[in-house]
C-alpha cells in the first residue's frame, strides 16, 4: 500500500507529467462532451458552448505539448530527485483526506451532529498529525471538545448558520 | 485628494478602526510567520465572519491582514530557512546565512525595515495613481476589459516560476473549473452532467478554502518528517542605524518600484515581485558574489519588493475590479459580499470607502514594523509550534466558512475535492496561484467578450476600433513570445562562449 | 418527532375544553409557531434582497407577538435563485420553511433552468416591490420613450440595451418589442451597479433601472425616460408610464413570499397576518423606502394575477427570441 501511493505520488517530473497530460486530456474531453449537449446559441453569437470549447480545447493542447517534451527529452535530463520524497508519507495524507469524508458522511446520513463529529474529527486529524503522540493528544482531546461545542454554540445561536444538528442517537443535541 | 486621504486616516485612528487595523496586522504578521499557514488561508478564513461587520471596518481588517502577512514570513525565512509565506522565498537566500554567522538581529531589522519603506513606498503610488487610473477606466468598453483579462491571464503564465506551460496549465485549468453551473452571462445551464446541485457552479470560497487550506493540511500530512529547528534570534536590539539605510536607499527605492509596478500588473503575486527585484539587485550590484552568503542587499531587496507589491496589487482591485494578485481575488469576493460593486465606479459611489482602504494600508505598514520589532522574539518562540494543535482546528473553522455559506453540505465537498485537486497540481508542479486568478477571471473573460461581440456589428473585428484594447492584445502576445525568443538568445550565448572556450 | 406531537396534543386539549373554538385566529396561533421560522434568501449574504430579511428579522424579533416567534435567515444564493427557490419548494410544507424571490422564479423557467414557477408554491404576498423604467444618459440622442421606439423602429436590431440575460430587465425590454413591434440589440452588461456605467458612457443605449435608482443617480447623468408602472410615480411625476404612450406594458419587481406547496391553510394565514402588520410599521416601512422598495403589501390573490399575467407574457417570448435568432 505505502509503496503503491509513494510510486503515484513520487517526485519524479516524468511521471507526474505524463498523469498531469493523462488527466488534463481525459478532462478537457469531459468538458467538450457536455458542451456538445448544449443548445445553440441565441440572444449572442456566442453561446454557451464556446467559452468551454475554447478552454478544453486549449487544455489538451497543453496536455499535448506536455507529451511531446516527454518524448523529445533525454532520460538522464530528467533523472529522479532523491530529496526527502523518500521519507514522505503517504498513508497519513490519505487518512487526512478520508477523515474529513467519514465525518461529511456521518453528518450527511444524520448519524452525529456536528458538535460531536467535529470533537471526533479534530481528534483524529490532530493524531494523524501530531503521529499520536501523547503531548499532542493530551492538549488536543480537551481543545477538540471546547472548539467543537463552542463553535457550534456560537454559529447557531449568535449567527442563525443551520449547522447540522440531529444525531441518530440522541435525536437532538 | 490631501483633504480626503486626511478624513480617511482620521477614521482609520477611531478606536474601532484602529482596533481592526492593529488586529489585522498582528494576526497577519503570527500566521505570515508560521510556516504552512499563509496570508490567503487567513483571509479565506475570516471573510465570511466579517459580513456582520461594516463594510469599511470588514476589508480594512482584511487588508492589514494582507500587509501583515506578507511581512510575517520574513521571520521564519531567516531563522528556520523555511518561507513563512511564499513571498518570502528569497528573504532565505540571505537572511539565513546571516543569521548562522550570529547576526539575527541584524538580518531580521533590515528585514522589518526593507518592509517598512518598501510598504510606503507603494503606499505613495497607491494614492497618486489610483484616481487618474479609475477615471481612465470609466471609458472603457467590455473590449479594453476583455483585453486585460486575456492579458492578466498570459502575464500570470509566463512570469510564473518554473514552466509556463505549467503556468498556463494552471490559469486554463482554473478557467474551466469556473464554467459549470449557471451561465450568469447568458441564462443558459451548462456542464452540470445532471447534478442539480451544480447549477450553482463551484463557489469562490470553497474553492480558495479547497485549494489554500485544505491542501496545505494533506501536504502536512504528506511531509510529516520536516521538523523544524530555528535559530536564537539573538539578544541584540533589532534596528539598524539610519545612516546605514541612506547606503541602502538606491536599491530599497529600486526595489519598492519594481514591487509596486508587478503588483499592478494583474494577477502576478509577491514571490515574483521579490524575486525580480532581488534578480535586479544582484545585476546592478557591486558585490554579485556575495548574494547568497547573508548580504544585506538580498534581504532589503527581497522585503522591500514582496511588500511593496501589496500596495501596488490593491491598484487594479479598487481602480478597475481586477485583482492585482491572488489574495486581491479574494478581497474582490469580499467587496461583493459587503455589497459594493468592484469597478471604476467605486471611486464615485463608495470614495470613503477607497481612501479608508488606503489609510489603512499606510497604517498596517507602520503598525507592521512596530508589532514585528517589539515582539519578533516572541513571535521567533511561536513559529515551531505544533501544528498538529492549530490545523484540525483550523480544518473545522473551513467546514464553518464553506457550509456558511449557502447552507448546504454541497459546498463542504466541494472545498475537499478541490484540497485533494490543489495537493496533487502542487505534487506535479502546476502552481496555484494562476489557477485561483483564471478561476476568478473567467467570468469576466467571458461577460466581457460576450458583451463586446453582442455590441459589435461585424463581430470579432469590432476590436479593431479600440486602439486601447489593440495596445493590451499586443501586449498579451509579446508576453507569450517572449520566452522563447529569451531562451533562444541564451541558448545562442551559450553556444557562442562554449565555441569560444 | 417531538415538535410535530406536541401540538396535535394542545390541539386536542383545546378542543376539550372548547375555548379556543370561538377563536379561530388564536387558536392557529397557539399552534404556530412553536419553533423559529426559517425563512430562505436565494441570495448571498449582504446585497437588496437579503437586506429585506434582514429588516423583517429585526421587526419580528423587536415584535415578538406578531409572528410569535423569530425568524431565521437562511442563504442560499446561487444559479440566479433557483438553488433557494427550490430549497422551498423542496421543504417540509409545515410553515418552518418559507422564503421570497422576485420575478425572476418566472423567468427562470422561461429560460428552461428549472421546469416549476409560482404556481408550485402557495403565493403569501409580497413585502414591497420596485418599480421599473428606462434610462438613458442624459447625452444620448434617445431623450424620450417615442424617440427611441421610432429609432428602434426604422433601424431594427441597431439600438443597445444594456440586460442582465435571463432576468426579468431582460424580459422586460422584451414585452416592450413584442408589444411596440420594434427589435432592440441586447448587450449582457450585468447587475444596475455594471449597467449604469455602460448607459452614462455611451456604450449602450439604454437599460432597465429601479425608481430608487432613477432618483439616486440623478445628478451623475441618468435620466428616466418611461415607467412600468400603473400611474405616474410620485417621486418621479414627469416621466411618462408606457401605458400612457400607447405601450400596455406594466411591470414591477415584487419581494414574492413563497411556502412549500400543501401549507396548511390556518399557517399559511398566520404568516400572511405577520407580514402585513409588518408592512405597516413605519419603521419597516423608511428601511424598505431606503432600499429601492416601494412599501406596500401585495395581497396574496392579487399578487398571484399579477405574477399569472407574468407567465402569460415571458413563456413565448424565449420561444419568440430563438426563432428570431434562426
Amino acid at each position: 500500500m505505502h509503496a503503491v501511493l509513494r510510486r503515484l505520488w513520487g517526485e519524479n517530473r516524468r511521471r507526474g507529467d505524463t498523469l498531469l497530460a493523462c488527466g488534463l486530456l481525459g478532462f478537457s474531453g469531459l468538458v467538450v462532451r457536455e458542451a456538445n449537449r448544449l443548445p445553440p446559441p441565441f440572444f449572442d453569437p456566442l453561446g454557451s458552448a464556446a467559452a468551454p470549447r475554447l478552454v478544453a480545447g486549449l487544455l489538451s493542447l497543453l496536455g499535448l505539448i506536455l507529451v511531446i517534451r516527454w518524448i523529445m527529452t533525454p532520460l538522464h535530463t530528467m533523472p529522479d530527485p532523491v530529496d526527502g520524497s523518500l521519507r514522505a508519507t503517504p498513508v497519513s495524507a490519505l487518512a487526512i483526506v478520508v477523515a474529513p469524508i467519514v465525518y461529511l458522511l456521518l453528518m450527511q446520513f444524520e448519524l452525529l451532529g456536528f458538535a460531536p463529529a467535529s470533537t471526533l474529527l479534530i481528534i483524529a486529524l490532530a493524531a494523524i498529525l501530531g503521529r499520536a503522540r501523547r503531548p499532542v493528544m493530551i492538549v488536543s482531546v480537551p481543545l477538540a471538545v471546547v472548539a467543537s461545542f463552542g463553535l457550534n454554540a456560537l454559529l447557531t445561536r449568535f449567527f442563525f448558520i443551520d449547522l447540522p444538528q440531529r444525531s441518530f442517537w440522541t435525536g437532538a443535541i | 485628494m490631501l483633504g480626503e486621504l486626511s478624513q480617511a486616516f482620521a477614521f482609520i485612528f477611531q478606536p474601532w478602526p484602529f482596533f481592526w487595523v492593529l488586529l489585522g496586522t498582528a494576526l497577519g504578521v503570527f500566521v505570515g510567520a508560521v510556516p504552512g499557514l499563509t496570508g490567503g488561508m487567513l483571509i479565506t478564513l475570516v471573510m465570511p465572519l466579517t459580513f456582520f461587520m461594516d463594510s469599511t471596518q470588514a476589508l480594512v481588517l482584511l487588508v492589514a491582514m494582507y500587509v501583515g502577512s506578507v511581512s510575517g514570513g520574513l521571520i521564519s525565512a531567516t531563522l528556520l530557512r523555511m518561507p513563512g509565506t511564499p513571498s518570502s522565498i528569497m528573504t532565505t537566500f540571505d537572511g539565513y546565512p546571516m543569521a548562522q554567522r550570529g547576526k539575527p538581529e541584524r538580518a531580521l531589522a533590515l528585514g522589518i525595515g526593507a518592509s517598512l519603506i518598501g510598504g510606503l513606498i507603494a503606499g505613495v503610488f497607491l494614492v497618486l495613481l489610483s484616481p487618474p487610473l479609475s477615471r481612465w477606466a470609466m471609458t472603457f468598453s467590455p473590449w479594453e476589459f476583455f483585453t486585460m483579462v486575456l492579458m492578466a491571464i498570459v502575464l500570470i503564465a509566463s512570469i510564473s516560476q518554473g514552466s509556463m506551460v505549467k503556468g498556463l496549465i494552471a490559469g486554463f485549468l482554473g478557467m474551466a473549473f469556473a464554467m459549470p453551473g449557471l451561465n450568469e452571462s447568458d441564462g443558459q445551464l451548462r456542464l452540470t452532467m445532471g447534478i442539480q446541485d451544480l447549477s450553482a457552479g463551484f463557489n469562490l470560497l470553497p474553492v480558495l478554502l479547497g485549494v489554500f487550506v485544505m491542501s496545505q493540511i494533506i501536504k502536512e500530512a504528506y511531509e510529516l518528517h520536516k521538523t523544524p529547528t530555528a535559530l536564537d534570534p539573538g539578544r541584540g536590539r533589532v534596528l539598524v542605524k539610519l545612516a546605514e539605510w541612506r547606503r541602502h536607499s538606491v536599491n530599497i527605492v529600486r526595489s519598492g518600484v519594481i514591487g509596486t509596478w508587478i503588483g499592478i500588473l494583474p494577477g502576478v503575486g509577491a514571490s515574483i515581485s521579490s524575486m525580480v527585484a532581488y534578480a535586479t539587485a544582484k545585476n546592478f550590484s557591486k558585490t554579485p558574489e556575495k548574494f547568497g552568503s547573508g548580504h544585506d542587499e538580498g534581504i532589503v531587496a527581497s522585503e522591500a519588493a514582496n511588500n511593496a507589491n501589496v500596495g501596488g496589487a490593491l491598484i487594479p482591485m479598487i481602480t478597475m475590479g481586477i485583482p492585482g494578485s491572488p489574495i486581491d481575488a479574494i478581497l474582490l469576493s469580499a467587496l461583493i459580499l459587503h455589497n459594493l460593486q468592484p469597478g471604476p465606479l467605486l471611486f464615485i459611489t463608495n470614495g470613503d470607502f477607497v481612501w479608508a482602504l488606503m489609510a489603512a494600508y499606510f497604517v498596517a505598514n507602520i503598525l507592521m514594523f512596530i508589532i514585528m520589532t517589539l515582539s519578533v522574539r516572541t513571535i521567533a518562540r511561536v513559529v515551531v509550534i505544533n501544528k498538529a494543535y492549530l490545523l484540525p482546528v483550523i480544518f473545522v473553522f473551513c467546514v464553518v466558512g464553506a457550509f456558511a455559506l449557502s447552507n448546504r453540505m454541497y459546498d463542504v465537498w466541494v472545498m475537499i475535492g478541490f484540497g485533494v485537486l490543489g495537493f496533487f497540481l502542487d505534487r506535479v508542479k502546476v502552481p496555484l496561484g494562476p489557477f485561483v486568478i483564471g478561476f476568478v477571471l473567467a467570468e469576466i473573460f467571458e461577460v466581457e467578450l460576450r458583451s463586446s461581440l453582442q455590441m459589435s456589428d461585424n463581430g470579432f473585428w469590432g476590436i479593431l476600433d479600440r486602439p486601447i484594447a489593440m495596445s493590451f492584445l499586443a501586449v498579451s502576445l509579446a508576453m507569450l513570445v517572449w520566452p522563447f525568443v529569451q531562451q533562444r538568445r541564451l541558448k545562442r550565448q551559450r553556444q557562442l562562449q562554449e565555441a569560444k572556450g | 418527532m417531538k415538535s410535530m406531537a406536541r401540538p396535535t396534543r394542545r390541539g386536542l386539549i383545546a378542543a376539550a375544553i372548547g375555548i379556543f373554538a370561538a377563536f379561530p385566529m388564536a387558536s392557529a396561533q397557539a399552534d404556530f409557531p412553536d419553533k423559529p421560522v426559517k425563512v430562505i434568501v436565494p441570495t448571498q449574504a449582504g446585497g437588496g434582497m437579503d437586506s429585506v430579511a434582514r429588516i423583517l428579522q429585526r421587526y419580528f424579533e423587536a415584535n415578538e407577538a406578531v409572528l410569535g416567534q423569530r425568524i431565521v435567515v437562511v442563504n442560499m444564493p446561487g444559479a440566479g435563485g433557483t438553488i433557494g427557490t427550490r430549497a422551498i419548494k423542496d421543504a417540509d410544507p409545515d410553515g418552518y420553511t418559507v422564503g421570497f424571490w422576485h420575478e425572476g422564479l418566472i423567468t427562470s423557467r422561461a429560460m428552461d433552468v428549472v421546469d416549476y414557477d409560482h404556481g408550485e408554491f402557495e403565493v403569501l404576498g409580497a413585502t414591497g416591490y420596485g418599480d421599473l423604467g428606462f434610462g438613458v444618459g442624459t447625452s444620448s440622442p434617445y431623450q424620450t420613450f417615442e424617440g427611441l421606439l421610432d429609432s428602434a423602429r426604422a433601424n431594427p436590431d441597431a439600438i443597445k440595451v444594456a440586460t442582465n440575460v435571463g432576468l426579468p430587465v431582460h424580459f422586460v425590454p422584451l414585452m416592450v418589442q413584442d408589444k411596440a413591434d420594434v427589435e432592440f440589440r441586447y448587450v449582457q452588461v450585468g447587475g444596475g451597479a455594471k449597467r449604469f456605467p455602460s448607459v452614462v458612457a455611451g456604450h449602450t443605449d439604454f437599460a432597465i433601472f429601479g425608481a430608487l435608482e432613477f432618483i439616486k443617480w440623478a445628478d451623475a447623468d441618468l435620466k428616466p425616460i418611461v415607467m412600468f408602472s400603473e400611474e405616474r410615480l410620485p417621486t418621479l411625476p414627469d416621466v411618462p408610464t408606457a401605458r400612457e404612450m400607447g405601450v400596455d406594458v406594466v411591470a414591477k419587481a415584487n419581494r414574492v413570499w413563497l411556502a412549500p406547496k400543501g401549507t396548511p391553510e390556518d399557517v399559511s394565514n398566520h404568516i400572511v397576518g405577520a407580514l402585513r402588520t409588518a408592512m405597516a410599521d413605519p419603521e419597516v416601512q423608511s428601511q424598505m423606502k431606503e432600499l429601492g422598495i416601494t412599501p406596500d403589501y401585495v395581497e396574496p390573490n392579487e399578487l398571484s394575477v399579477q405574477l399569472d399575467e407574468w407567465r402569460e407574457r415571458a413563456l413565448p417570448l424565449v420561444e419568440k427570441a430563438r426563432q428570431l435568432q434562426q
